[in-house]
């Protein structure tokens, strides 16, 4: 037999082998959903590990509530936590793993930052996100897929500046920090010099620093020298709590607001007596009289021994949304009998044409994804004597 | 405006933290010719250390939780000494392998500390600064009051370092190992005993600059100590591959740099470590203070 005969027969018998298994795959039905997992994908690691915990607790609590209420129309779900870290690559990993372990939704990640290079991922895989804690903009516009139970920051910001200036009125000159490396720090500080141009603030100084800075001396030497009346802040829990604490210590006593970075009981133990005045506005309030989200702060409570901050009840809202929306999919056929990929699907379409009662009041989303809140607040943390423990007085 | 005389303090507030942390680096450099990558998760580890102490017994003085936790630190890098780094090069590896050890080790002591402690930031339950003002003000220059403490024992503890690699009889046994090992053991200089109290130094430089930086920030978390070790190498390398004093020089004039950089920059701070460091390796690749060939110490 010629060299080109043997080629020949095995290039034949190879594309055959090949068309057979093809034609086999398109034969085998979709294998039906066996369990439900709800993915949780936040970070565990790195110094965003503050606002990780809090979310893990979040959607512990909803996943030990919501089965003991039937889980999802008699059936109990899951929830799989994969650590994200506090980067992108750590984002796209544990969403790769998440996804490979068939969730039918992912919670996560912790960053804006990590949201946009995780996010495309599920969505071109049509794997429904709920951003708990992305509040920067253009989150929701990643994909069809991804929404998010975080107010906008553009929302939430305003409400701060004007309740410090409703406490201060003859203040004319504010000072800005923000965390250069964070996306969600540089959205929000966006809004903030916004709106202290709309209110009538001259911004002195704009300071960019790190998430990873400690020291803080330079830059608050530089801030200090334009004598502002207000000092606004965005950057995450330990920078920023950091960067309050120098501020102090350096004679700086008029009004500080923070953003959403800093909305933690996390900073107590690194502002201590420092954090005491600090304004921030929230999504979240634990006196919100609603019934979810009495059973929920109960919980916390019980579990935490302190009250509970609004990285917590964020995700909780957002395994509550994907849950109700795998309940409504339900409803109108059977999830059981559904492959992983239809599933996801049908929880997508419920997600973005529902309402959904969640700790954090009455909420929807548009047809991007973008949540429509209706309350939001803003808290005064208050210290006590000693400087140990504190609490977000919520201003009227 | 800032001050010169401001931003002179606030070099030189910075710099002392950079060369407390670098010496300890520096140290085992120059005698085992590595970079010791578990350096900052000690220093994080002697700052949960004092807060452990604290919590178990709030009452005991500073000074004392200090020396309890730079020996418990010593005792520590003593076995990482003996694990990560003499095992392997007593059976040939090259210093690579040490570094890639160091590394390892410094992250399961990062994780290890996690599990325990957790991710969230912590303070000390009590503050042995109380009693004097925040802010010491001369003229129209400030400092924190423990910023002006972490520069006066940071200069002094150096000092001192460096007297005692160069006079005393420790230091002679720390240069002849460092300088030949198989001819010092042939003088009767302990070799292992010498590089154990080598790594005993390091540590407790380790613990004391974790306890000063957690009085001086807080706990951020068990990360915080990882992020030093990048800037740490930046001021051993400056400075001259373990040289002690050169150590101690560029720290101060890392934090120069830094403290100089225009307030609109101050974001890029690590930028410019990094390009000084390039900008002076260009022209002198031995560092400031090295000396070309491979003379250590």
């Amino acid at each position: 037999m010629s060299q080109f005969t043997k080629t020949a027969i095995v290039s034949s018998l190879l594309i055959v082998s090949v068309k057979s298994l093809v034609s086999f795959a398109e034969t085998v039905p979709a294998k039906p959903v066996n369990s439900l997992l709800i993915g949780l994908g936040v970070a565990q690691s790195s110094n965003v590990a503050l606002f990780g915990q809090e979310q893990v607790a979040g959607a512990r609590i909803a996943e030990e509530l919501l089965n003991a209420a039937g889980g999802i129309n008699g059936t109990s779900f899951k929830v799989v936590l994969e650590d994200t870290g506090g980067d992108e690559a750590g984002a796209i990993n544990a969403f790769n793993r998440l996804i490979s372990q068939k969730v039918m939704g992912i919670v996560g990640p912790t960053l804006s930052q990590q949201a946009f290079s995780a996010d495309p991922i599920a969505d071109r895989q049509k794997v429904p996100v709920i951003g708990p804690s992305n509040t920067a903009k253009g989150i929701p516009q990643i994909g069809e897929f991804v929404s998010r139970v975080s107010a906008p920051i553009d929302v939430v910001a305003p409400f701060a500046i004007k309740a410090a200036i409703k406490l201060n009125p003859k203040m004319t000159k504010a000072a800005v920090f923000y965390a250069q490396n964070d996306a969600f720090s540089v959205s929000e500080t966006g809004t903030f010099q916004r709106e202290l141009k709309t209110a009538g603030l001259n911004v002195t100084t704009v300071q960019k620093t790190q998430t990873t800075d400690t020291d803080f001396t330079a830059s608050i030497s530089s801030a200090l020298a334009t004598k502002p009346d207000l000092i606004v802040i965005s950057a995450l829990s330990a920078d920023g709590g950091n960067l309050v604490k120098q501020l102090r210590q350096n004679g700086f006593s008029g009004p500080i607001v923070a953003g959403n970075g800093l909305n933690t009981s996390n900073i107590f133990p690194v502002c201590q007596k420092a954090c005491d005045g600090l304004i921030i506005a929230q999504a979240y309030s634990p006196a919100n009289e609603g019934k979810i989200n009495r059973e929920f702060a109960a919980k916390y409570r019980e579990k935490m021994k302190k009250e509970p901050p609004q990285f917590s009840a964020q995700a909780f809202s957002a395994v509550s949304v994907m849950v109700e929306a795998a309940r409504r999919a339900d409803k109108k056929s059977k999830i059981a009998a559904m492959d992983i990929a239809t599933l996801r699907i049908a929880i997508n379409k419920e997600i973005i044409n529902g309402t959904f009662d969640t700790p954090l009041g009455e909420i929807s989303f548009d047809k991007e994804g973008e949540v429509h809140q209706r309350n939001f607040y803003v808290a005064k943390i208050l210290m006590d004597a000693a400087g140990k423990e504190g609490k977000f007085e919520y201003l009227k | 405006m800032t001050s010169l005389l401001q931003i002179l303090a606030n070099g030189l507030a910075l710099g002392s933290v950079y060369a407390l942390f670098a010496s300890g680096y520096t140290l085992i450099f120059s005698v085992l010719g590595i970079i010791n990558f578990a350096h900052g998760a000690l220093m994080t580890l002697g700052a949960y250390a004092a807060l452990t102490i604290w919590n178990t017994k709030p009452d005991l003085g500073f000074v004392f939780v200090l020396l309890l936790t730079m020996l418990f630190c010593a005792l520590v890098n003593i076995g990482i000494g003996r694990v990560a780094f003499q095992t392997l090069r007593k059976k040939g590896a090259e210093n690579w392998v040490s570094l890639v050890s160091g590394l390892g080790v410094g992250l399961v002591l990062v994780n290890g500390i996690q599990i325990i402690f957790g991710a969230e930031s912590r303070s000390f339950p009590v503050d042995p600064l109380a009693h004097f003002p925040p802010l010491l003000i001369w003229g129209e220059v400030r400092m924190r009051t423990i910023q002006f403490f972490l520069m006066v024992i940071s200069i002094f503890v150096l000092t001192l370092l460096s007297i005692c690699v160069k006079y005393s009889s420790w230091g002679r046994k720390l240069r002849a190992v460092a300088e030949n090992e198989t001819a010092a053991t042939l003088v009767g200089i302990p070799v292992a005993r010498t590089l154990d109290s080598a790594f005993a130094i390091a540590g407790a430089l380790a613990g004391l600059a974790g306890v000063l930086l957690a009085l001086n920030f807080g706990i951020p978390g068990p990360y915080f100590g990882m992020t030093y070790g990048l800037k740490g190498l930046a001021v051993v390398v400056l400075g001259g591959m373990g040289q002690i004093g050169g150590t101690c020089v560029a720290g101060f004039l890392l934090g120069m740099a830094e403290a100089f950089l225009p307030a609109d920059l101050s974001a890029y701070r690590d930028a410019v470590s990094f390009a000084l460091l390039f900008a002076v390796l260009v022209v002198r690749p031995q560092g400031l203070f090295g000396r070309s060939g491979h003379q250590k110490v």
